[in-house]
């Protein structure tokens, strides 16, 4: 590699006036980012590297994480500290957007990792021991041939990304679209009356394993958070949870801690601070009722029922809450909206599996290519 | 729906002790020379050690007055809880202040004498024996007052004066209180390479190795005695005699710590899990030369997390040999630990090390190179990130090794990271039953896709003239491999492209669900 990478030291006085891009480089592989414009007197060190297009940067601290790249047009006169040395790419032999491909691999980065040392926390990169390494060379004709195949294929995978991103937020405005519909001119009833506050309280037994379920913030869900044993509760009073309840925490209401009791979630239990509301099953789908709750208008009437200032005093209110009414529309339409959602639902969660495919699409090219 | 009555029910020893320590530190909060928990924690040690040691003082006289033998209290009067502290309308103000702080002062019977602090760090033991005198005095040495009222001062001792340490239900529960308090502390903590164990860590080591009675259990850098504790703890379930209840109270558990507030939490912690006169040495391990710790030294089993990543000064480096001298203290203890082990098969260790000891070149590479040549590395544990949290995030390894001679082959075990999660947090730790299967694994030794094993000599790598020049122990998982996914491109996209096309197909159904006529 010290044939391929002449280091390259611009040093410069920072003049205190001047405005200076400072570089920051991204672990994993993912290159040189700006890390922000500052003025020169901001800068603790009296001096800096500058460094130039198509240099390959590579921070010593964080080189065995894959933090390294090739300094891209925008970041042309950057200036980055002692602890990211800046190389020039031999021309004759390899194509800088070559060696940015290279150092997306698996492999580059154990080489990096295998020349660093030092000890816990002190870890650096030892640059004779980088340079000494190598890497396979084709001739410049072949790594164009390379590079165009990887830049059409990563093209691609970011045109699908955002075109799948647009397609999941045109769903989501459908379902907006759908419930606007048809609570239009639906009648409103308290959730006392429909879906009010029951609580199941739990005789501890001392010998039983209990599942205790807890909720996400921003509408992230119910999660199992422990199991406990009986014996091992010292204050705490539980309640049952049912599949269907619509479960708020009366802590994090305010910041979107609501979620639905799925058929997994039946038998575990929630402490004192897990609100569970039990909608009226003749009259209210449980899940229409959570819909609402993630609404815009229905998060606000989750925060005027918290009334707290402080962010730990947001409670919602059980005196509060059982007063929020909620558009009861006809059972018929509550279900066909329950059945679009879980299509959208289907459709997100699919898009996702597909995604999650393509992730690995680019290491695999990488791996075909650099074996 | 009609409310269903409260009922409060009696509160547990656990519950009590639970809302005095609360209100204690409530109380604390008030006082304008205590700055955080790191400031109010060995305020209230020092006030619940001497409670502690009033009680434990009364039971003894009462067993030895129906014994009919005589009994020589630590403290005397008028410095006993009983004397000054027990009235909850005794002393207090600026004269509890001075009682306890001052040099010389009036007593509260009137006499003229030492402070209270003053007379507990003067405490000898008799006829120069080590006893329980040598303890509080040492114990006091590192304790300053910080409270400014006295007022206060007096408010939290007579909270504390409602714990009663003589009924054996409370003294249980109360090794529990304390390690709560003490992982409180912790979080306040965490500077300086300290990262305190956590306790499934704990169990997990102490059970492995095994210590038992007539053994000699060192740490050397034993913080707030966690490794201690678990130790006594195992071994006090094997005291089935007087004799050898006596054994393991005397010198089969020793420790070192160098920083004052882990020391006087150390000795408390052990004192309160009923080791009566804890050998806590105050000092830097590192501080003897290497060479000169002969056998008289030795011990059989180490149980240790030596500080990782912290410095030591130049005079501390002097003690080791020349090419094994390091700025990383893992590897100094390391070195001290190797030192201090019974040979012949005697001793055996069980220590804590960051990743990168295991990776490490140069004198690292010499240290590991003696220890798979001297000792027998049998196993190495791989703990995944945020074992340590909060203090840090940095990987962590197990190394079991004992002195039956060189290392053959080396098993590792590598704990996966938690389900469903990334890392282990501080929210959400390591539990005991997270290592269940690899105790399971530990004593059989069978096929398991987290186990494996290496053939150790062969990891030291020499250059021509024989010099240790790496020593890698840092093996991956072969196993892991299994997990990577080795589709061609070709059948990645294809997967992906069935994938959308089940996508387009969904989003044909919701079309057709939409545009249903009786709602849309």
């Amino acid at each position: 590699m010290g044939e391929l990478l002449w280091p390259n030291t611009d040093r410069i006085q920072l003049d205190p006036d001047q405005t200076y891009a400072q570089v920051t480089a991204r672990l994993w592989g993912k290159g040189l980012a700006l890390r922000g414009r500052v003025k020169g007197s901001e800068i603790a060190a009296a001096q800096q590297n500058r460094v130039s297009t198509n240099q390959f940067v590579i921070s010593k601290i964080d080189a065995r994480h894959g933090a390294f790249g090739i300094v891209p047009a925008e970041l042309d006169g950057a200036v980055v500290s002692n602890d990211f040395p800046a190389f020039n790419v031999d021309p004759d032999k390899a194509l800088p957007e070559f060696v940015a491909w290279v150092a997306r691999t698996g492999w580059f980065i154990a080489i990096c990792k295998s020349a660093s040392e030092g000890s816990t926390n002190r870890v650096r990169l030892k640059e004779s021991r980088f340079l000494a390494q190598s890497i396979p060379l084709p001739t410049t004709t072949e790594q164009q041939a390379i590079v165009n195949r990887l830049d059409q294929a990563a093209a691609a995978i970011a045109a699908r990304g955002n075109a799948a991103t647009a397609m999941v937020s045109e769903v989501e405005a459908t379902m907006r679209a759908a419930f606007a519909r048809i609570i239009a001119d639906a009648p409103r009833v308290t959730m006392g009356e429909i879906a009010p506050l029951v609580r199941r309280p739990v005789v501890i037994d001392p010998a039983q394993v209990y599942r205790e379920i807890g909720v996400r913030s921003f509408y992230r869900g119910l999660f199992e958070r422990r199991q406990v044993l009986g014996s091992d509760f010292d204050w705490q009073k539980l309640f049952w949870v049912e599949q269907g309840d619509l479960v708020f925490s009366n802590l994090m209401a305010w910041e979107q801690a609501t979620g639905l009791a799925q058929s997994s979630h039946a038998g575990a239990v929630g402490n004192h601070r897990m609100l569970t509301c039990q909608a009226d099953s003749s009259r209210m789908s449980p899940e229409f009722l959570y819909y609402y709750f993630t609404t815009e208008d229905g998060h606000r009437e989750v925060l005027k029922a918290s009334p707290g200032t402080m962010v730990r005093n947001k409670t919602l209110s059980t005196k509060l809450l059982p007063k929020i009414s909620v558009p009861v529309p006809s059972l018929d339409a509550q279900l066909w909206f329950d059945s679009l959602q879980s299509k959208a639902r289907a459709a997100k969660a699919t898009q996702a599996e597909a995604t999650a495919h393509l992730d690995q699409l680019l290491p695999a090219l990488l791996n075909e290519v650099f074996g | 729906m009609a409310r269903a009555p409260k009922t409060t029910a009696p509160q547990t020893t656990a519950q009590r002790l639970d809302s005095i320590v609360k209100s204690a530190r409530k109380i604390m909060r008030k006082d304008k020379g205590l700055n955080g928990d790191l400031d109010r924690l060995p305020v209230l040690t020092w006030i619940m050690f001497l409670k502690f040691l009033d009680d434990l003082e009364r039971m003894h006289q009462d067993e030895a007055e129906l014994a009919g033998s005589a009994f020589a209290s630590a403290i005397e009067p008028p410095y006993r809880w009983r004397d000054w502290a027990a009235d909850k309308d005794g002393i207090t103000g600026p004269d509890l202040l001075t009682f306890i702080t001052a040099e010389k002062t009036t007593l509260p019977d009137g006499s003229e004498g030492p402070g209270l602090f003053a007379y507990l760090r003067a405490l000898r033991g008799t006829n120069g024996g080590r006893d329980r005198r040598d303890v509080i005095a040492t114990v006091f040495r590192g304790v300053t007052n910080r409270m400014e009222s006295g007022y206060l001062l007096r408010d939290v001792i007579n909270l504390i004066n409602a714990i009663h340490f003589d009924s054996s239900e409370e003294m249980h529960t109360l090794g529990r209180l304390y390690e709560t308090l003490l992982r409180e502390m912790r979080d306040a903590a965490g500077d300086s390479g300290e990262f305190y164990t956590p306790r499934a860590v704990v169990r997990f080591m102490v059970e492995r190795i095994n210590p038992t009675i007539g053994e000699t259990v060192l740490d050397p850098a034993c913080g707030t005695g966690g490794f201690l504790t678990e130790a006594f703890t195992h071994m006090a379930l094997q005291a089935d005699t007087v004799e050898r209840r006596n054994q393991l109270q005397s010198g089969s558990l020793a420790g070192i710590e160098a920083k004052s507030l882990p020391f006087l939490l150390a000795q408390m912690n052990l004192l309160l899990h009923g080791l009566e006169a804890p050998e806590i040495d105050p000092g830097n391990a590192l501080r003897f030369r290497l060479t000169e710790i002969g056998e008289r030294e030795r011990v059989n089993v180490i149980l240790t997390n030596p500080p990782f990543g912290g410095e030591e000064e130049a005079g501390i480096l002097s003690n080791f040999p020349d090419d094994r001298r390091t700025a990383e203290t893992t590897q100094l203890f390391l070195q001290l630990i190797m030192r201090r082990l019974k040979r012949k098969g005697q001793g055996r260790a069980a220590v804590v090390v960051p990743h990168g000891t295991l990776f490490g070149t140069g004198v690292a590479a010499r240290i590991k190179a003696d220890l798979l040549e001297k000792f027998n590395l049998h196993t190495i544990v791989r703990l995944p990130e945020g074992v340590f949290a909060p203090y840090t995030d940095i990987a962590a390894n197990l190394l079991f090794f004992d002195t039956t001679g060189p290392t053959g082959p080396i098993a590792y075990w590598e704990q996966p990271a938690p389900n469903g999660r990334r890392k282990y947090s501080k929210t959400a730790p390591l539990q005991s039953a997270d290592l269940a299967d690899l105790s399971a694994w530990w004593d059989t030794r069978g096929e398991d896709p987290r186990a494996w094993l290496v053939d150790g000599p062969s990891l030291i790598e020499r250059d021509a003239g024989g010099q240790v020049v790496a020593v890698n122990l840092d093996i991956k998982n072969p196993n892991a491999k299994a997990a990577e996914d080795h589709r061609t491109p070709a059948e990645i996209v294809e997967a992906a492209f069935t994938k959308e096309s089940e996508v387009l197909a969904l989003l044909d159904e919701l079309r057709e669900l939409v545009s249903q006529q009786a709602f849309a």
